[in-house]
Formats: C-alpha cells, structure tokens, sequence
C-alpha cells in the first residue's frame, strides 16, 4: 500500500510545501502520548 | 502523524513571529509514533523534499535539522553522511541544537485546510476550538487530504461525525 501521506505548507507561500509521509495505515486508537516522539525541521 | 505545526526554530529572539522573526527559521514540528514511522524514515523523506547541496538564501527559508535527544542526533549522522557519501558532495543542510520551537500564529497553520471553508468550520467546532483543531490528528491527515496525500481511510479511522466525513475531499 502507497504510503499515507500528509501536507505540510510552508508558512509564508502557499505553493511551497512539504511533504511528510505518515505510517502505511492510521493508528486506532491513537497510541498514548507517552510513546509520541517530536521531530523538527526547516526546508527552505 | 499524532499532530503537526508549524513555527519558528534555530534562533536566539523571544517570541518572534512572522512580520519579527528575528534569526529563526521557518520550520515544522511532528509528533510521531515511532512504532509506525521511524525517525529515520522521516529523515529519508527530509533529505528527498529540498536539496541538501544548496546554500540557503536566507536565515528565514534555511534547511536544518533539529534533533531532539542524543539517539535523534545519532540517527542524524548516520543519516547525513549516507546522503554526502550517495551524493559524493558534502552536504549544506544544517543542524540546529534542540531548543525553543515557537508555534506560528495561528492563520498560518493547517493553512490548506484553514481555506476550506464549511469543512474548516465544522472541525473547529467539533474539537472545541483553534487549538484544538491545529493539533488533532483529524486536521493533519485532513489538511493533507485536501492536497492529494494520504488517503480518505485514514481520516474516516478517526470516527469524526458523519456531518464532517460527507464534507471529506
């Protein structure tokens, strides 16, 4: 299956994004927030 | 994805925003599941979605990393010296140390989904309020929705309302 995707926008312009690929299949239920990680990046 | 924002990171300035961003940068902030995406799975998407070899042009469109913790700046190494030795350059794409992410003011964030008007206005209503809406899971996997990623299954997984699901792209 085509991984899940979703769409970042980059603040100042519409058209420049980021794309951000998400799991195979959606979590149900969510997992508990004691095992969520946070990552962070900039693209220019 | 859990939740995602956007804001500003890798500078010194207290509570910049977008018209004072001071030395930040733009950036975009995820909360994962690592039992569904790995870190290093996020990184190979980073390094595909800009080219690492270029220079920024500016502090504000700059690309970096930012690891959280000794094992994301481990995984990061590992990761960027793959990309220099696939690429045979070095890469330009920095790394800022872990510190303050500022959220963005809030008409920047989910900003596709922020546009969609009654789709927008139901969720908002249904989580309670901007806040709310800006970290659900809904809203991200929506706001990509919206753009052609991700698929309509995992946005109905989430058991929002009918009403909201009929408005669905």
């Amino acid at each position: 299956m085509r991984p899940a995707a979703l769409l970042l926008l980059c603040i100042a312009c519409n058209d420049h994004m980021t794309r951000i690929d998400s799991s195979t299949e959606a979590q149900t239920p969510l997992p508990s927030t004691s095992k969520i990680q946070t990552a962070t990046f900039a693209l220019g | 994805m859990v939740r995602t924002r956007v804001g500003y990171a890798g500078g010194t300035k207290d509570q910049p925003t977008y018209h004072d961003l001071g030395d930040h940068t733009e950036a975009i902030q995820i909360d994962f599941d690592p039992d569904v995406i790995s870190y290093q799975e996020l990184l190979a998407l980073f390094w595909t979605s800009h080219n690492p070899t270029r220079r920024a042009f500016s502090t504000q469109y700059a690309s970096w990393v930012m690891p959280h913790g000794e094992e994301q700046a481990r995984l990061l190494r590992i990761s960027r010296e793959a990309v220099e030795e696939k690429l045979g350059r070095k890469v330009a794409t920095g790394l800022r140390a872990d510190g303050t992410f500022w959220r963005a003011e809030g008409y920047h964030q989910k900003y596709r989904l922020r546009h969609a008007g009654r789709l927008h206005d139901a969720l908002v209503q249904h989580f309670g309020d901007d806040r709310a809406f800006v970290d659900s899971t809904a809203a991200a996997r929506i706001n990509g929705l919206l753009d052609g990623y991700g698929t309509r299954q995992a946005v109905q997984e989430l058991d929002l309302p009918e009403p909201i699901v009929e408005l669905l792209p």
